[in-house]
C-alpha cells in the first residue's frame, strides 16, 4: 500500500526525516509515536504530497505521489484545522467530500448514520458554520470526513487530541472496526500511548526523524513504550 | 504597578510578529491619508471663493454653516462603512485587577486618535482663519469653532455606537442604510430642508455663544452611551465582533455545471458567506454605475477611449478583484483541497467559469449604456472577449506568485492584508496592457483594426482555453508545495 524509498526531508541542510525503507501493507493500522519534532507530521505531509521530499520517493499503491494526482482518489486525511472549511455547515462539508469520492447524497447520509453516536447530536443537521463549532467538534468532523467514502488509505494526525474522554473511547472503537471491516490502511500518530497501542496493529517510534523501533503489537507493547518514553530503558 | 494601558498597545504594535508587513500596508494607508488631507486642504482654501460665487446673497458664515450637514452626514455614513471599532486585547485584562471602567475609558479615548477626526480640520481651519475670524467677534468665533470641533467628536462617538449596534444585527445595519437613504431623499427633494436647519444651529451659536454648552453636553452624552455599552458587555462572547450567521442557501444546483461544479459551488459559497469576498463582490456590482460618471458626452460624443476604459472596469472588475487574490481565497484550507479527490485542473476550470460568467453578466448589464451611446454594444463586447480570453490567463499567471494567505472574515474596504507587490503590479498587464494595445493600434491603423485585434486575441484565448488551463494546471502543481508552506507561514 505504502512504500518509501530513501525518503529524506531536510530544511536548510538539517535532516528532519530520514526513512530509508518502509513498507506498510494493505489493511494495516499503523501507528507512529514520538515526541514533538520527531517528524510525524512531516511524514504525513510527505505521504499527502503537501511538502516536497528532499530525496527519495513515496509510492501509494505504486503511484508516485509527487508524480500524478491519482492517489487522491483512494486517500482520506485529516492533519490539522486547515482540513476543514470554516464557512460550510457540517452537512455541506460532508457532501463536498463525499461527492468528490463518488457518493451521492443518500450514500452520504447512510454513511453518517453510523457516526450519530460519536457526533453526540452536536454536529449534523445544525445550521451552524464549522467555524462556530468547538475545537473538539471540528476535530470529530474532520476525522469522519477523512473516513467518508471508505478510501483505501486514511491518514490521521493526532486524532485523539482535543477530544473528551468518552469521545476518545468511541473513536478508538470506530477506527478499529472501520479498518477491520473494510480492510483499510490507516496511518495514525498520537502522543497518547494508551490510545494508539489500543488502535494500532503495528507501531513505530520515531525519534529525530529516524525510525528507531518497529514492532507488531503484543500484550507487552504498551509497557515497552511507556518504558521507552520515561527513559528507563535506553535502546 | 499602574501602567498606562497605552503602554500595552504600543508594545502590541512594535512587538507584533509581522511588524514589517504591517508597516508596508500602513505605508499605503498613510499615503491615502496624505492624499485626502491634501485634497481637503485644497478644498478648504477654495471654500471661501466657492461660497462667494454660489451664495452671493448670504453671509459667508451662514453659507458655510448650511454646508456642514452635507459633510457631517456623508462622513457619518463613511465612518460606519470604513472606521474600525476600538478594539484592544482586553481579554488578558479581564482577570487581572484592572477596573473595567478603566479599560472602557481607555478603549474610547484611544479611538479618538483617528484620521477621520483630523481630516475635517483641513477643511475648517483655512476657512476659519481666512474668513470667519475677520467677520465674527472673538466670543462668537471661539464658540463657533468650538462647536464645529465638538461636532466632529460627537459624530465620532455616535458613529462608533451605531457601528457597535449594527454589528450586532444585520437587520439594524440595513435599517440604518434605509434611514440614511431616507434622510438623503427627504433632503434632496426638499421635503424638509434638513441641511439648512442644521446650519441654523451653528448660526444660533454665533448669536448666543453660551449655547456651546449644548454641544458639550451632547459630546459627554455620546461618550457616555458608548461607555455604558462597553461596560455592560465585558464578556468574551458579547464584545467579540463575530456574528453567528445562519445558512440561507447552499448553491448545490451549481454541482451540475460539470466535473468542476463541486468546486464552483464551493467557490460561490466562499464568496457569499465571508465578509471580505462578499464586500469585494458587492463593490464590483456597484461598479456598473461607474459609467454614469465616466460616460459624459464631450461635444455630443463619448470618446471611444473612454468607452474602452469604462468597459474594462465595468465588465472586468469582478474578475480583477477576485483574480488578484486567486487562489489565496482558499489559502486557509489549501492543504485540504490539495489532498482531496479534486484535481487542480478543476479548481482552475471553476475559476475560469466564474470569471467568464461574471464578464458576460456585467456585459449584459452594461448594455444599458446604449441609451448614452450605441457604441457600447460592440466596444464592450470586444472588451469582454479580451477580458475572458486574455486577462483571465494573465490573472492565472499572476496567481502563480500568490504567497500570502487571505483572512476571509475581515472587511475588504481599505484592507491590504494579503496584498503584495503582485497585487499592485497586476494593474499593468490587465488594464494598461489592453489600453496601450488599443491606443497604439488605433493611432496607427484606426479603431477598426484596434477593436478586431482585441477581439481576435480574446477569441484565440477562448478557443484555446482547454489547452491553456492544462498548461496552468501543470504550473500550479509545480508551485503547490511552495504555496502551501507560504500560506501556512503568513
Amino acid at each position: 500500500m505504502i512504500q518509501t524509498i530513501n525518503l529524506q526531508k531536510a530544511y536548510n541542510g538539517t535532516i528532519v526525516l530520514d526513512i530509508p525503507e518502509l513498507i506498510i501493507k494493505k489493511g494495516e493500522v499503523f501507528g507512529i509515536v514520538g515526541n514533538n519534532g520527531a517528524g510525524k507530521t512531516t511524514f504525513f505531509s510527505l505521504v499527502l504530497d503537501l511538502i516536497r521530499a528532499s530525496k527519495g520517493k513515496i509510492f501509494l499503491n505504486k503511484i508516485d505521489v509527487a508524480e500524478t494526482e491519482d492517489w487522491k482518489e483512494f486517500t482520506g486525511a485529516y492533519i490539522d484545522e486547515s482540513f476543514t472549511i470554516g464557512y460550510l455547515t457540517p452537512n455541506e462539508y460532508f457532501n463536498f467530500i463525499g461527492e468528490l469520492r463518488g457518493m451521492n447524497a443518500n450514500d452520504i447520509s447512510i454513511f453518517l448514520d453510523d457516526f450519530k453516536e460519536f457526533f453526540n447530536d452536536e454536529i449534523l443537521d445544525k445550521k451552524k458554520f464549522i467555524r462556530d463549532l468547538s475545537k473538539g467538534n471540528q476535530k470529530k468532523l474532520g476525522v469522519v470526513g477523512a473516513l467518508l467514502g471508505y478510501p483505501e488509505l486514511i491518514v490521521l494526525d493526532e486524532p485523539f487530541a482535543n477530544l473528551d474522554p468518552s469521545s476518545q473511547f468511541k473513536l478508538r472503537k470506530i477506527i478499529k472496526e472501520f479498518a477491520a471491516k473494510n480492510n483499510i490502511t490507516v496511518l495514525i500518530s498520537s502522543h497518547d500511548l494508551d490510545n494508539i497501542t489500543d488502535v494500532c496493529k503495528r507501531l513505530v517510534i520515531l525519534e529525530r526523524g529516524k525510525i528507531i523501533k518497529d514492532v507488531q503489537k503484543t500484550e507487552s507493547t504498551l509497557s515497552e513504550l511507556e518504558e521507552f518514553f520515561t527513559g528507563e530503558i535506553k535502546e | 504597578m499602574k501602567r498606562n494601558l497605552f503602554y500595552f498597545a504600543w508594545r502590541e504594535l512594535i512587538r507584533s510578529a509581522n511588524l514589517r508587513k504591517n508597516m508596508a500596508t500602513k505605508g499605503v494607508l498613510i499615503f491615502i491619508a496624505i492624499y485626502f488631507s491634501f485634497m481637503a486642504l485644497i478644498v478648504g482654501f477654495n471654500l471661501s471663493e466657492y461660497i462667494e460665487n454660489n451664495f452671493p446673497s448670504q453671509s459667508p458664515i451662514s453659507a458655510f454653516n448650511s454646508l456642514i450637514f452635507i459633510y457631517i452626514g456623508s462622513e457619518f455614513v463613511i465612518r460606519i462603512m470604513v472606521q474600525n471599532l476600538p478594539t484592544f486585547g482586553f481579554k488578558a485584562f479581564l482577570i487581572v485587577p484592572v477596573k473595567r471602567k478603566r479599560i472602557a475609558r481607555y478603549m474610547l479615548n484611544k479611538s479618538v486618535f483617528h484620521f477621520f477626526n483630523i481630516l475635517p480640520l483641513f477643511l475648517i481651519l483655512p476657512f476659519a482663519l481666512k474668513v470667519a475670524i475677520n467677520i465674527l467677534d472673538t466670543y462668537a468665533f471661539i464658540a463657533w469653532l468650538a462647536s464645529l470641533l465638538l461636532m466632529i467628536f460627537i459624530n465620532h462617538f455616535l458613529a462608533i455606537y451605531v457601528k457597535w449596534r449594527t454589528n450586532e444585527s444585520t437587520m439594524l445595519f440595513y435599517g440604518f442604510l434605509l434611514f440614511a437613504f431616507g434622510i438623503f431623499t427627504i433632503d434632496y427633494y426638499n421635503v424638509f430642508d434638513i441641511t439648512a436647519s442644521f446650519g441654523k444651529i451653528f448660526d444660533f451659536i454665533i448669536l448666543n455663544p453660551l449655547l456651546i454648552v449644548v454641544f458639550i453636553i451632547s459630546l459627554i452624552g455620546s461618550y457616555f452611551i458608548n461607555y455604558k455599552y462597553l461596560i455592560n458587555r465585558f464578556y468574551l462572547d458579547e464584545l467579540s465582533q463575530k456574528k453567528k450567521e445562519g445558512v440561507k442557501h447552499d448553491f448545490s444546483w451549481l454541482n451540475q455545471v460539470g466535473e468542476y461544479g463541486k468546486m464552483l459551488s464551493l467557490e460561490v459559497k466562499m464568496i457569499v458567506r465571508n465578509k471580505r469576498p462578499r464586500t469585494t463582490a458587492m463593490m464590483s456590482v456597484l461598479f456598473i454605475f461607474y459609467g454614469l460618471i465616466l460616460y459624459k458626452p464631450d461635444n455630443g460624443e463619448v470618446p471611444e477611449t473612454i468607452l474602452v476604459i469604462g468597459g474594462m472596469f465595468m465588465i472586468g472588475i469582478f474578475g480583477m478583484m477576485y483574480g488578484q487574490f486567486f487562489p489565496a481565497w482558499h489559502s486557509r484550507y489549501y492543504p485540504f483541497l490539495m489532498s482531496q479527490n479534486i484535481k487542480m485542473k478543476q479548481i482552475l476550470q471553476s475559476a475560469f467559469f466564474l470569471i467568464t460568467v461574471t464578464n458576460i453578466v456585467f456585459y449584459l448589464f452594461s448594455l444599458a449604456y446604449i441609451l448614452i451611446t450605441p457604441k457600447v454594444l460592440y466596444i464592450h463586447f470586444v472588451v469582454m472577449l479580451y477580458n475572458v480570453g486574455v486577462n483571465t490567463f494573465v490573472i492565472f499567471a499572476l496567481g502563480l506568485g500568490s504567497r500570502k494567505a487571505i483572512d476571509l472574515e475581515r472587511g475588504a474596504m481599505f484592507n491590504y492584508q494579503g496584498s503584495g507587490a503582485a497585487q499592485w503590479l497586476m494593474v499593468f498587464p490587465i488594464i494598461l496592457g489592453p489600453l496601450a494595445l488599443y491606443g497604439i493600434l488605433s493611432a496607427i491603423f484606426g479603431s477598426v483594426v484596434a477593436y478586431s485585434t482585441l477581439g481576435v486575441l480574446g477569441l484565440i484565448g477562448i478557443i484555446l482555453h482547454p489547452r491553456l488551463i492544462d498548461y496552468f494546471t501543470k504550473k500550479y502543481l509545480s508551485k503547490k508545495h511552495i504555496m502551501i508552506s507560504a500560506y501556512k507561514n503568513s
